[in-house]
């Protein structure tokens, strides 16, 4: 009977045998030592990973195949990818092991465990910039729900303070919305999201969690910031040209590692300095000088057709940065040169308004936005149940048959032009409940 | 068609990021803790390492069958109690876990779920306060036990008592520890 029968020996309970076992482990498995066996663990199924050829990427979904093969023809892969797989881990040693369950190994194992697919369901809060003499508290809000599936089954339901709502949604054959009167509208099912709920690269940000994460991973310094016990990531923006929020803060299950709340802070000043930024944005910006904004660059979709002409202060003027050749063309494409003009990018002082109409032009539907809100300058996502698990069949297709289109955005004012209201606001899922326009980009 | 199961996307596919093996290897990590300890209570000491090496092997084999929506942690350790049995089996009469055992020690894992490792490790800190307090009897046969490896009859000639009453005490400082412990966890 060796030591460790003995020890059993006198554990006879389960308690007495998990106390014994949580001894065992404070006092010889330390963090150190469980990486190394798990290092160890990683190399072998690498090895194993390498010498099955073409079975390296799909070996996790192979089972009942040996994972370690005992016995192996000589290959000079082997070797090759041995060594690789061991740089690969000193170097993941490296990265995670100093501080168990670092900011950065949670932000990896949440970029797993949302990359998966289903039904969804995400309570949106909007706050919007205050109007010049309102006090952060009185900051306009909206809430609303955000119910996913896949990215062809998306519905999107918003209500306003001020009574306004707004409905959309597409079922991969219908993109609809409902305008005020009630009435169904048919849209393009690939017409755009709003900018908030849209990832840089244009995809719908709750669908791709996981690529929202990437991108924290890669753009963003991160620290842990757990609060009351939940655990928390806060990012930053490391002031790199990616174009996304000015700091995200995470909250993640420890459990399943899954993000169960993202506030998005897309800063801006409130709505009076925003205001003035613009002006100062426009100063700026026609110098050429500047250089893309983390906080309000949107490339793609701040060169939407569907702005129209920028009121007087509205949309993107000069300020908006894009050159004559980075404007969209009628289709929503980017101009002859295929990218941005001369300047490069937008004014690093531009403010909310110098990319959305907050008074600007017309909008999709022809009305005016003069009483519209800029952009959401906070976005709060949060995980919440689906009501008995899942989304009825035809949840996410319109309520009735449409009863027309939905109008089309008006012209674009030209490559280079002017943008008109993109925002929220601006937009056509608004409150009159045109819809925005198709995706050129994509 | 792609071998890579659609409910992981691996961010090898788009080019940025960690591959697999590197999340997988994250995850593991972040329950390897929790995992050993479940074996510890599980199995001798001696098969433990060899568990838990292949215990990540399989869980890497059959991460398509992982339903994300369940806690990592708890999958890993449904595969582990399998592999336990099956040690258990090829020790034919030297069973050193029946099944009642097993369950509830899987039900006392299944509690160290609701944390991560930071807190699992913030528990082990405790729990040596709480073996710190212990009168010097117990201290030192949990000492001599589980620091020192040392067996039971070496351990009873150490400290001039026979075998069994080196059990009892043992048991009695387990149990001493068991109740600070808890008395900890109710005061946080």
């Amino acid at each position: 009977m060796n030591i460790e029968d003995d020890r059993f020996t006198h554990e006879d309970t389960a308690n007495d045998r998990w106390i014994g076992a949580l001894i065992h482990v404070q006092r010889h498995d330390t963090p150190e030592r469980v990486d190394q066996l798990v290092d160890r663990a990683v190399v072998r199924l690498r090895s194993a990973s390498a010498t099955e050829t073409l079975r390296t990427a799909g070996s996790i979904g192979i089972s009942g195949t040996s994972v370690a093969p005992r016995a192996r023809r000589w290959d000079w892969r082997a070797p090759v990818a041995a060594a690789a797989s061991i740089a690969i881990i000193a170097g993941s040693a490296l990265l995670f092991s100093p501080q168990p369950a670092s900011a950065d190994s949670i932000l990896h194992a949440a970029q797993v465990a949302e990359s998966g697919s289903g039904d969804r369901r995400y309570a949106l809060e909007l706050v919007f910039p205050t109007r010049a003499g309102e006090a952060d508290a009185q900051a306009p809000r909206a809430v609303g729900t955000l119910d996913i599936r896949d990215a062809e089954h998306v519905r999107l339901d918003i209500r306003f303070q001020d009574g306004r709502a707004m409905t959309r949604g597409t079922d991969g054959t219908t993109g609809w919305t409902v305008d005020p009167r009630g009435d169904v509208l048919s849209m393009p099912t690939d017409a755009r999201w709003p900018r908030f709920i849209e990832t840089p690269e244009g995809d719908l940000l709750a669908d791709r969690l996981d690529v929202l994460l990437a991108d924290i991973g890669a753009h963003y310094q991160i620290v842990r910031c757990d609060k009351g016990g939940a655990m928390q990531i806060c990012a930053t923006h490391d002031g790199s040209d990616f174009r996304g929020p000015e700091s995200i803060e995470l909250t993640i299950d420890p459990a399943t590692k899954l993000v169960t709340r993202a506030a998005l802070n897309f800063g801006g000043p409130p709505e009076g300095a925003a205001r003035r930024a613009v002006r100062a944005g426009d100063a700026v910006a026609t110098t050429g000088s500047g250089r893309p904004d983390a906080i309000t660059a949107r490339g793609a979709r701040d060169d939407r057709p569907e702005g129209g002409p920028g009121g007087p202060e509205g949309g993107r003027g000069l300020a908006g940065g894009r050159g004559p050749e980075g404007g969209r063309g009628p289709e929503g494409d980017r101009g002859p040169e295929g990218g941005r003009g001369p300047e490069g990018g937008r004014g690093p002082e531009r403010g909310p308004e110098g990319r959305r109409g907050q008074a600007g032009g017309p909008g999709p539907d022809g009305e005016r936005g003069a009483d519209r809100r800029p952009e959401p300058r906070v976005v709060i996502i949060e995980r919440t149940a689906v009501p008995n698990g899942a989304f009825d069949a035809a949840w996410f297709s319109p309520p009735s048959a449409p009863v027309r289109k939905a109008p089309p955005p008006p012209p674009p004012s030209g490559p280079g032009g002017p943008g008109g209201p993109s925002g929220l606001g601006g937009r056509g899922p608004g409150p009159s409940g045109g819809p925005p326009p198709p995706r050129g980009d994509r | 068609m792609s071998e890579i199961p659609p409910n992981l996307r691996l961010t090898a596919d788009s080019g940025r990021g960690p591959d697999a093996a590197d999340v997988f290897a994250i995850l593991v990590r972040e329950h390897g803790e929790r995992l050993l300890a479940f074996l510890r209570a599980s199995v001798p000491s001696s098969s433990v390492d060899d568990i838990f090496q292949d215990t990540v092997l399989v869980a890497w084999r059959r991460l398509p069958d992982y339903d994300r929506t369940r806690p990592f942690g708890a999958w890993m350790r449904g595969i582990a109690r399998n592999l336990v049995l099956d040690h258990r089996s090829k020790m034919g009469r030297e069973r050193p876990t029946d099944d009642a055992i097993l369950d509830a020690i899987v039900r006392r894992a299944e509690a160290e779920d609701r944390g991560d490792r930071e807190e699992f490790r913030a528990k082990l800190v405790k729990l040596e306060d709480c073996v710190a307090r212990l009168p010097d009897e117990y201290r030192t046969v949990i000492h001599l036990s589980y620091r020192l490896d040392a067996p039971i009859a070496r351990i009873a000639a150490e400290v001039g008592a026979n075998v069994e009453a080196v059990k009892k005490r043992l048991q009695r400082a387990r149990a001493m520890v068991a109740t600070c412990m808890e008395s900890k966890e109710a005061t946080t």
